[in-house]
């Protein structure tokens, strides 16, 4: 059996080990088709590893490189610009109460110290003296605020002086709102516009990236706590605070 | 060395694949073509399925081309990839392949080799064709391939039981039509 096993083997194995058959003319052009989207595709791969590497070193640069904003070509330190605020705010406050004490009449005898105090209490103290003195002199013309229209409430005047009935109506309209815009500048902007010379809204602080980043991120994301947020340190920028709905991290200042 | 071109030998045309140069895999190809192709041809049932596994296999050749480190000859290489790829062509019959009752009481033919000399390699393959996919593959592994029952079993996921009774059968069948094929040429029943 086996050699007749061996035989049929034999037989065979000779006859069609090295069996050859032309192949059709198309198998090539299919083979080279088929081995086409291999080499497309190999041929991108490059591009997305430099694509990668661009969005890393980009991402790397905002996030960990400090940045200082730059206001007019130059730098401000937070000081100067507050005292500046402060300067500009006292001589608006003056401006109008002298342009006030010319329109009025000496029998209205209210001045507007109240807006000196929230403003600066030691400038109020100045002024007391002054008032008091033209006012029992009567020789000059008392400093004295005009209420053109309406009186709405009536204050005690920061000088505790009765016999001159000094006391003042604080117009709660456009003196007010003045006034309270002059303090919030002179707490909180970073900087004065001197080319308009006009008031500076008051906004959130940027000094670096992170502030305006937030800044950004406050216009378009009004929940409480926006989906990211920065410290605004001179130092350096961190993130303080993620918010993507189901997550939320958010660290304690 | 084997000279493909006035120029390059069979080493350059290796190297040549390997860095994905698409001429010198079409001239590759038709180096080989033929040979792969009557390799395949005995595990197809015809010649439409033998190119469908040239083209398979040659995809896998070039794919695998960085692989090939020449300890061994490149043809065998490319050989072997060849039977792989007809034997994963068959994988849906492995269930039928499985099936084994040796010794099923097969009859003893006697074939006398040197008549069969006689028979033309392409009757011989038309035979092999003939048979059922299962005792095909276990045939040509066995007989023509060299492979042991062991590393059949390993490539087909068929027992080494199931590998033993295919080729039997296989054998039992062919002898017969050996036989009948040389009572029809010489004209005696034997």
């Amino acid at each position: 059996m086996d050699m007749q096993d061996k035989n049929i083997d034999e037989i065979f194995r000779v006859k069609l080990e090295a069996f050859e058959m032309e192949p059709s003319e198309s198998v090539w052009p299919s083979i080279a088709r088929e081995m086409a989207p291999v080499k497309r595709k190999r041929s991108l791969t490059p591009y997305y590893g430099v694509a990668a590497s661009v969005i890393i070193l980009v991402s790397a640069g905002i996030f960990f490189i400090p940045h200082r904003i730059k206001i007019n070509g130059e730098r401000h330190s937070l000081n100067n610009i507050a005292k500046a605020a402060t300067r500009y705010s006292f001589k608006k406050s003056e401006n109008l109460l002298k342009d006030n004490s010319n329109s009025t009449t000496p029998k209205q005898n209210r001045i507007a110290v109240h807006q000196y105090k929230t403003v600066n209490s030691n400038h109020v103290q100045k002024i007391s003296p002054e008032t008091k003195t033209s006012d029992s002199g009567k020789t000059q013309h008392p400093i004295i605020a005009s209420i053109p229209q309406r009186e709405q409430e009536r204050i005690e005047a920061a000088v505790p002086d009765i016999a001159t009935q000094l006391s003042v109506t604080q117009p709660a309209t456009e003196t007010t709102r003045f006034i309270n815009k002059l303090s919030l500048a002179a707490a909180q902007l970073p900087y004065a516009d001197r080319q308009n010379d006009g008031f500076a809204k008051p906004r959130h602080t940027i000094r670096n990236l992170g502030g305006l980043i937030n800044a950004v991120v406050a216009k378009i994301d009004k929940r409480r706590d926006k989906i990211i947020e920065f410290t605004d340190d001179d130092d350096e920028t961190n993130v303080t605070g993620i918010n993507l709905g189901i997550i939320k991290i958010k660290k304690e200042k | 060395m084997m000279f493909l071109e006035h120029r390059y030998t069979l080493d350059d045309l290796i190297k040549r694949c390997k860095a994905g140069e698409r001429k010198a895999q079409e001239l590759l190809y038709h180096q080989f073509a033929s040979k792969m192709l009557g390799v395949c041809f005995r595990y197809a049932a015809d010649r439409m399925e033998a190119e469908d596994m040239l083209q398979t296999g040659f995809i896998k050749v070039f794919e695998k081309m960085g692989d090939f480190r020449g300890d061994g000859s490149f043809e065998g290489w490319i050989r072997r990839i060849m039977v792989h790829t007809s034997i994963e062509f068959y994988r849906k019959y492995r269930k039928i392949m499985q099936v084994a009752d040796i010794e099923g009481g097969a009859q003893e033919q006697v074939v006398n080799p040197q008549v069969a000399d006689n028979l033309a390699a392409k009757d011989l393959m038309l035979l092999i064709q003939q048979l059922p996919p299962g005792y095909r593959i276990v045939f040509n592994l066995f007989a023509i391939e060299g492979y042991s029952h062991k590393e059949i079993a390993a490539l087909t996921g068929i027992t080494e039981g199931a590998s033993k009774s295919q080729l039997s059968r296989a054998r039992n069948v062919l002898k017969v039509q050996v036989m009948k094929m040389e009572d029809k040429k010489y004209g005696y029943a034997g």
